[in-house]
């Protein structure tokens, strides 16, 4: 899904339900890691679930493409979301991108938590930290 | 004592009332802390409007009403639990700066070799002080490996000898709701001579306790797990017991004379109550002892009980669903195949259901069981069989959207 589609899907829904079901839908579409990547060095410490992510940068176009998991499937969900965000995005662009602002337009407050949300948080830190 | 009505005590807990995320809000995470009565905001309230000054100091209308009200109030809860007296009650903040102040006080008096017993049901607020009183005093710190049945087991007197100094247990798992055999395990525990505590964190919001009957020397429970305030909680001890501990803080009211170098500290309880106490905290407590003493208790505990063999029973028939907690106790603890806790717990929230998932501050239980935690539901006298059934409907409803 592009980020176009994922504003449509997520503000048709009508419901909390229904987006909890959009959530749980995105985030089958999230490429596992394989079982060798989720290192230490790999995990987003300060989450609730268990969260790897891996950065890796095309040398000449220097776009940057992500891999990332979690244990748990609303996290998958917001991963998919956050990555169809910056797949494909040069250090700048990600950078300048106002995440959370992005995720708070597609009404999924409330299923942030305050423990989900800090782990959200560091999530975005994390993709921030490793783009610079 | 007034008859046990379920649908008049939920009236006296406006907070539920609520909604929650535009559902009837449903609180059962009543292990992690309780709701408050009408009654104990109103003691509190009516404290600060009609008698608020500092205790013990001064001799004025209004610090003689605060003392009063104070000391009667570690008379009701020396009732509550059956204490031969007041100065067997000790206010702190709740059981985890009771079991503290234990551990700390009771450092002078262990050497190296000496073994501190703990069971691997503990909440780490019954085990990290153990372990790092063991840390600085070269004692050794050992488990006793109760299952999930946790009956008393033959082999299990061989972890009581003459090294033996403390034997310090839950009366309830807030984990996994089971019972600790207590009668047996203070009984060996004094046959060696070993100083026994036991929390009763889990206990006191729903069975009777009796000092004079369990005759363990410090008994420690926190007010908030019992329809009392935050920040307020009791630390019994037998009269040798308390004498034993070193105060774990020091100034104010627990000393009775002070010169540059020296210090006479005051008698018990005063000794050890450090500087100006949680006074409405001690006053809300005491209401929601009042609150509890005139329940018909054991209808109250059969309600509790009945609502969660009411859950338990049906997540006994899934397939996919592990339950851990023992039928009979107030709470049911579990997990599912395949289906992460806090996705679970994030649906159940968002429909309105508060409970809890994760390892409960039991980290060595989880271990022992083999998951990295479970789910808890965890009722009290206000709940009712609504709230039960929409746990269940709402959590098989999760499962089913959440499976593969
Ligand atoms: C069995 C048990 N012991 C100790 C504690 C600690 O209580 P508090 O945090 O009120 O000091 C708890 C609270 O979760 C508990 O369930």
């Amino acid at each position: 899904m592009n980020t176009n589609e994922i504003k449509d899907t997520f503000n048709q829904c009508q419901s909390k339900e229904e987006s909890f079901r959009a959530l749980v839908k995105i985030s089958k579409t999230l490429i596992r890691l394989d079982t060798d990547l989720k290192t230490n060095e790999n995990a987003v410490t300060g989450c609730e679930s268990q969260v790897w992510l891996t950065a890796e940068k095309e040398k000449e176009t220097g776009l940057w493409h992500f891999q990332a998991d979690s244990d748990a499937k609303l996290i998958r969900g917001f991963l998919a979301i956050i990555l169809a965000y910056i797949e494909g995005l040069n250090s700048e662009q990600i950078q300048q991108l106002d995440l959370l602002t992005q995720l708070n337009a597609l009404n999924l407050e409330s299923y942030l938590t305050s423990s989900r949300n800090n782990g959200i948080l560091a999530i975005i830190t994390r993709i921030k930290e490793l783009t610079q | 004592m007034m008859p046990f009505d379920p649908i008049s005590i939920r009236q006296q807990f406006p907070i539920l009332a609520q909604q929650a995320h535009d559902y009837p809000l449903v609180y059962l995470d009543n292990a992690a802390t309780t709701q408050k009565p009408d009654s104990v905001l109103n003691a509190i309230i009516n404290y600060y409007q009609t008698s608020n000054a500092n205790v013990h100091r001064g001799s004025h209308f209004l610090s003689d009403k605060a003392t009063n009200l104070f000391e009667q109030a570690r008379q009701t809860l020396a009732e509550f639990i059956q204490a031969p007296d007041n100065s067997h009650i000790i206010w702190c903040k709740g059981a985890t700066e009771a079991i503290n102040q234990v551990a700390y006080g009771l450092e002078s008096s262990l050497k190296p070799d000496d073994e501190i017993l703990i069971s691997s049901l503990e909440h780490h607020a019954n085990l990290v002080p153990w372990q790092q009183l063991a840390k600085r005093t070269g004692a050794k710190l050992r488990s006793i490996p109760f299952t999930s049945d946790a009956k008393w087991e033959a082999e299990y007197a061989s972890y009581f000898n003459e090294k033996t100094k403390i034997l310090a247990c839950t009366q309830i798992s807030n984990a996994i709701g089971v019972h600790l055999p207590l009668d047996t395990l203070i009984q060996e525990a004094k046959a060696v001579g070993a100083l026994t505590l036991i929390d009763g964190a889990q206990a006191v919001a729903h069975y009777p306790v009796n000092m004079a009957q369990l005759d363990c020397d410090f008994y420690v429970f926190s007010g908030h797990k019992m329809y009392g305030p935050t920040g307020i909680g009791v630390l019994y001890g037998k009269t040798a017991a308390l004498e034993q501990l070193t105060p774990l803080q020091t100034g104010g009211e627990m000393v009775l004379k002070v010169s540059l170098l020296e210090t006479e500290f005051n008698q018990l309880p005063y000794r050890l109550e450090a500087g100006t106490p949680h006074i409405e905290g001690v006053i809300g407590l005491a209401s929601a002892c009042e609150f509890l003493m005139q329940q018909d208790r054991q209808a109250m505990l059969d309600w509790e009980i009945s609502l969660a063999n009411r859950v338990r029973r049906i997540l006994m028939n899934e397939a996919d669903i592990k339950v851990y907690s023992p039928a009979n106790t107030t709470l049911v603890s579990f997990s599912v195949n395949n289906i992460n806790l806090t996705d679970l717990n994030a649906f159940l929230d968002s429909k309105g259901i508060g409970i809890r998932s994760g390892s409960h501050c039991a980290h060595p239980l989880m271990a022992q069981l083999g998951v990295s935690g479970t789910l808890r539901a965890s009722f009290a006298c206000y709940n009712n069989e609504r709230d039960a059934d929409h746990f269940v409907a709402t959590l098989l409803d999760a499962i089913d959207l959440l499976a593969d």
